[in-house]
Formats: structure tokens, C-alpha cells, sequence
């Protein structure tokens, strides 16, 4: 039976397993990393597996999954970035969570620039194009199940495009 | 003497609340007011950080770098089929870490007819843990200028009859080259020849791929001069960017000799530790090309086209050259951290709170005690800086 007083929650970090002889508590001692801006975690929805990302800034704005903020909105949890396998590179077995920024005609991002977190099946490139792309995320897969995320971004981005007159448009996160 | 009667401890948990059980890296410690969960205070591995093992089957030294991920991507390790046959460490973290698709090829590699070729390369990603075959150097004894100091306050001294090699850790990133051909095309009409240089890109070869590797040491890249030097020859540039990952050194015991063997003591002194953004220039054409002169009318009946046609294919060279001067820059790409920090990846100093003067904090007597230790230098002779570490800076070359 599953003690139901006193009911524990597991804090960022721990691993709480309930079973029928009480509660486990754990922790990853290995590789244990810190909570930094963009760090994505694997959770389990409704509709599947996916990610949720701590907070993260470019340029000191928010990006957004689908219409909420990446760090959810208050008294709600965080989105979640529906994970497709239709998306897996089929040759590598991953695929990748990318920061798509259109930056305003001047080349920088304002408040009325879009700003999303989509799920892709390239790590996105930095030339060509109005929209800047650069990987949050690589997700392994297995078969059909993400198995394995791995951050990509440790702190938040600062942005700047090149442009020149007889080439291509360059974006760079710095 | 009068002694107070023996107190009975109070029960150790709540009989009410939740039984707890310490799981991985926990630690649960029963008290009066109820349980207590400590966590066990572990280091962060951070990307790249390497790790050194002595194989028993190769007999000799391996390296298992965690994952490093350059624009997202993570680098392999290049392999083949027969090695991992003949390795079964290399061959176990495939099978055992995913599923089905792997395992099959595994046994594929593991059968000798289902195996085409034994040499055809194997990519396997970092985050599978393939085992990286270290090159070593000899740096020699004590007396040796290459030798960091680190090691001869840990007994690496004069008559010690200690040895150390190193091996460094390289990742390899494959990039487009740029390429100048000269050629001198003589008219025979004018009488003169035209140099004209032709610059162009390469591109790395078709098997080349985002890599990491081991040599006895990182070979410094191509000397390249963008100046007026390179402009007067065909040249073709490395298609290929590297950068150190980390260097590992052996101590050998007192009087070894021979290869290293598990008896020798490892070290890691690395080189980056976060993930990493790679671009290089674009090769930009001319907007507008002020081309050559190419043909005068004769004058002087004539007498006069040859010395005119020599100063004008002189003049074609200078013309060829200034535009070169213009177009011509390295094609070698750059590596950075994104720190969100522009072009400056250096990290404050992490502080330290001040000893308390009195009360029970523990963290923060830990933490000033820690704080003197580093000021008295007992901590700071490490081959790896503090958390932050160290970052790669933005190169601003690549926004001129």
C-alpha cells in the first residue's frame, strides 16, 4: 500500500519513486548538471513525450512554445515541445530542439519579434534567410521513443546578424 | 556528585509520515523532528570532460570523452568494423545502450559473412561512449622544459627516475579550403603573357566528418600568409579546422621502462569545457570586377605594341593582385563558446561569503574555510581551472 499522508514532491534534481514500501529518494550523482538557462528535460504528456526548458533569453526576451512562454506563464506549468518521429533524422537517429528568431529589419530583436522553440530534424543553420536558427537541443532516439536529450546552450544568447553586399546574410548567436 | 536520570530519546520518525529510503546518491538521517534527505554533493561533468582508462584487451590507454556538441551536433569517434569485432568494450556500449536497429548491426559487425569489409568506417557518436585509442609523446624526465610544474610538486624531481608522456585529444571539424592557382597564358598575337591567379574553394573529402581523436600531439594549423606573399603562388589551403580537447599525461613509476602499462598514474589537463559554435568566412566575389586590358592597336607601325603589351600585362598582374589583396583571406573557421556575452567569454571570479563570526551555518564556514584554503594556495595547483572554467571568445573577425 502507498502511504498517502504526508505526501512528498520531488524538488529539481531528485527522483522520487513511490512503492509499496514507502518512498525512495534519489538523486543523479553522475554527470549531475546545474540548472542553467535552456536546460531541457524529458517529461511524459498526455500526447507522448516531450521536453520542457528552463528559462532562457535572447537578447533579454523570452522565447515561446507554441504561445506561452518557455518558462510557462504564472500558476500554470511550464509548455511542453511535442517530440514527432516523423522528425527523426532517419540516418542518425536524432533530432533537435531549435531557436527560430526573426529579428526586425535592422537586425535586432525587439519586442514584436517571433521568437519559438520548434522540434526539427536539423540543428538549423546560421546563413541565408530573415530567420536566424540555432539548436537548444539533441534528442536521441530510440526507435520511436526519445531516450536521450542533451543541452546544447548553458547561458543565454546575445544576437547579430552580418549582412554584405554581395553575399548571403549571416546569423550569429554569441 | 549528582548525575540528571537518563532521558529516552525521542522516536526517531513520525509514525504517520512517509517511510523514506535513500535511493542513488541520496542520504537519509533520522531525527528527532522527522527525516532528513541530504544529497551527496557530486562534481558537474561538464562537455568534453575526459576521462582516462587502461584497457586490458588493447593493453594500453583509452580515453571516454562525454559528449561535446559543436552547432548541435555531436562529434564520432571513426572506427571500423574490425576493430570493434576484435574490442568487445568498444562493441558493449552499442549493444547495451539502445535497442533493436543497433543490436543487429552489432551482430552484423560481429559476423564475419555479413561483414563486406573490415575496414569500412564506423562513426559512433560520443554519447555511445566509444573507447578513443591515445597516441603518446614522450615529454621525458624532471629536468624536461615541457614538463608542468604540476607534476614535480607530485614527485616528478630530479633523480625521481620518473617518466611522463602526454597524448592530446583533438576535435576535428571539416570546412571548405581555399585554393589559388596561377596560370600564365601567352598570347601570341600581343607577344605577352598575363599571370592571373584563381582563387577557389575546396571542399573536404566525402568520408571527412565532425570527429575527435588522438595524437601524440595537435599539429599547429597550415601557416597561412593573407598577405601580398600567397597572392604570388598556387597554394591550397587544409580543409579542416582543429582544436584541443585536452592533453593527458602518465607519470610512470619510479625506474619504469617500455611502453606505459596500468601501473602508470593518469592526469587530464583540458582545453574546453563547453559546447561549442564553429563558423568560417564566406569567399566573396567582386561586386563590380575592374577586368583587364587586353588589346592596344599597333603604333608606330607597329614598333611600339611590345613595349606597350609588356607594361599592359604588367599592369593586368598589379590589377590581378589587388583584387586578390581584396578577396583573398583565409578560409579557416572559428570556434566559440556562446556565452552571452559578446565577444568577451571571460567569467567573474566565483566569490566566496566571508567566515561567519560565530552561530552554526555550516555551508558558509565550509565555504570560507574553502575561500582561505584557495588564498593559501593548498587548492589552487590544479591542471584544470575553477568552475566557471574557461570559454571560447566570439571572433569578431567574422562580422568584418
Amino acid at each position: 500500500m502507498i502511504p498517502t499522508t504526508h505526501t512528498l514532491r520531488a524538488a529539481p534534481g531528485t527522483l522520487l519513486t513511490a512503492n509499496t514500501r514507502g518512498f525512495a529518494v534519489a538523486n543523479q550523482n553522475t554527470g549531475m548538471s546545474f540548472v542553467h538557462p535552456f536546460r531541457p528535460v524529458l517529461v511524459g504528456s498526455d500526447t507522448g513525450v516531450g521536453l520542457r526548458f528552463t528559462r532562457g533569453l535572447v537578447d533579454g526576451f523570452e522565447p515561446k512554445i507554441g504561445a506561452e512562454p518557455m518558462s510557462g506563464t504564472l500558476g500554470k506549468l511550464p509548455p511542453i515541445l511535442a517530440l514527432s518521429p516523423s522528425a527523426v533524422n532517419a540516418a542518425t537517429g536524432e533530432s533537435w530542439a531549435v531557436l527560430e528568431a526573426t529579428p526586425n529589419d535592422k537586425g535586432v530583436i525587439d519586442v514584436n519579434s517571433k521568437l519559438v522553440i520548434i522540434h526539427g530534424s536539423a540543428p538549423g543553420g546560421s546563413t541565408g534567410g530573415t530567420v536566424a536558427r540555432t539548436p537548444v537541443a539533441l534528442i536521441v532516439w530510440n526507435g520511436k521513443t526519445p531516450v536521450m536529450v542533451w543541452p546544447v546552450l548553458f547561458f543565454n544568447l546575445r544576437y547579430v546578424r552580418r549582412t554584405s553586399d554581395n553575399g548571403p546574410v549571416q546569423h550569429f548567436f554569441l | 556528585m549528582i548525575f540528571a536520570p537518563p532521558v529516552k530519546r525521542p522516536d526517531p520518525a513520525p509514525s504517520s509520515g512517509p517511510r523514506l529510503r535513500a535511493g542513488t546518491g541520496a542520504r537519509i538521517v533520522r531525527v528527532p523532528g522527522g527525516q532528513s534527505i541530504a544529497m551527496d554533493n557530486t562534481t558537474w561533468h561538464h562537455p568534453w570532460q575526459t576521462q582516462v582508462y587502461w584497457s586490458p584487451t588493447w593493453k594500453q590507454w583509452v580515453a571516454v570523452v562525454r559528449p561535446g556538441l559543436v552547432n548541435g551536433r555531436c562529434p564520432s569517434v571513426l572506427t571500423t568494423a574490425d576493430k570493434m569485432k576484435t574490442t568487445p568494450s568498444f562493441l558493449a556500449p552499442i549493444t547495451a545502450w539502445d535497442g533493436a536497429a543497433d543490436i543487429a548491426r552489432a551482430a552484423r559487425l560481429a559476423d564475419d559473412s555479413q561483414t563486406p569489409d573490415g575496414t569500412t568506417p564506423i562513426y559512433v557518436p560520443l554519447y555511445r561512449n566509444p573507447l578513443i585509442p591515445l597516441q603518446w609523446q614522450e615529454l621525458g624526465g624532471a629536468d624536461t622544459p615541457a614538463i608542468p610544474s604540476y607534476f614535480v610538486r607530485r614527485g616528478v624531481k630530479s633523480g625521481s627516475n620518473r617518466r611522463v608522456m602526454s597524448a592530446d585529444v583533438i576535435l576535428h571539424q571539416p570546412r571548405l579550403a581555399l585554393t589559388s592557382q596561377i596560370t600564365f597564358p601567352v598570347d601570341l598575337v600581343l607577344g605577352s603573357s598575363i599571370v592571373t591567379q584563381t582563387l577557389s574553394e575546396r571542399a573536404a573529402a566525402s568520408n571527412d566528418a565532425l570527429k575527435v581523436y588522438s595524437l601524440p600531439q595537435l599539429n599547429p594549423p597550415q601557416d597561412y600568409d593573407s598577405g601580398e606573399g600567397d597572392l604570388q603562388r598556387s597554394y591550397e589551403e587544409q580543409t579542416w579546422d582543429e582544436t584541443l580537447i585536452c592533453t593527458v599525461f602518465l607519470v610512470s613509476p619510479p625506474g619504469a621502462t617500455g611502453k606505459p602499462d596500468g601501473a602508470w598514474i593518469p592526469f587530464t589537463k583540458h582545453a574546453l569545457f563547453w559546447n561549442l559554435n564553429w563558423a568560417q568566412p564566406e569567399l566573396l566575389p567582386l561586386v563590380s570586377d575592374p577586368g583587364t586590358t587586353s588589346w592596344i592597336p599597333p603604333l608606330a607601325g607597329g614598333a611600339g605594341s611590345l613595349v606597350i603589351n609588356s607594361v599592359v600585362a604588367s599592369l593586368n598582374d598589379m590589377t590581378n593582385q589587388a583584387v586578390n589583396i581584396v578577396t583573398t583571406h583565409s578560409l579557416a573557421g572559428s570556434f566559440w563558446t556562446p556565452t552571452g556575452g559578446g565577444s568577451d567569454a571571460t567569467f567573474p571570479a566565483v566569490t566566496t561569503p566571508a567566515a561567519p563570526s560565530s552561530g552554526f551555518d555550516k555551508t558558509a564556514k565550509s565555504k570560507a574555510a574553502q575561500a582561505a584554503a584557495l588564498k593559501a594556495g593548498a587548492l589552487v595547483d590544479t591542471l584544470d581551472p575553477a568552475f566557471p572554467y574557461t570559454a571560447l571568445p566570439f571572433p569578431l573577425s567574422l562580422l568584418s
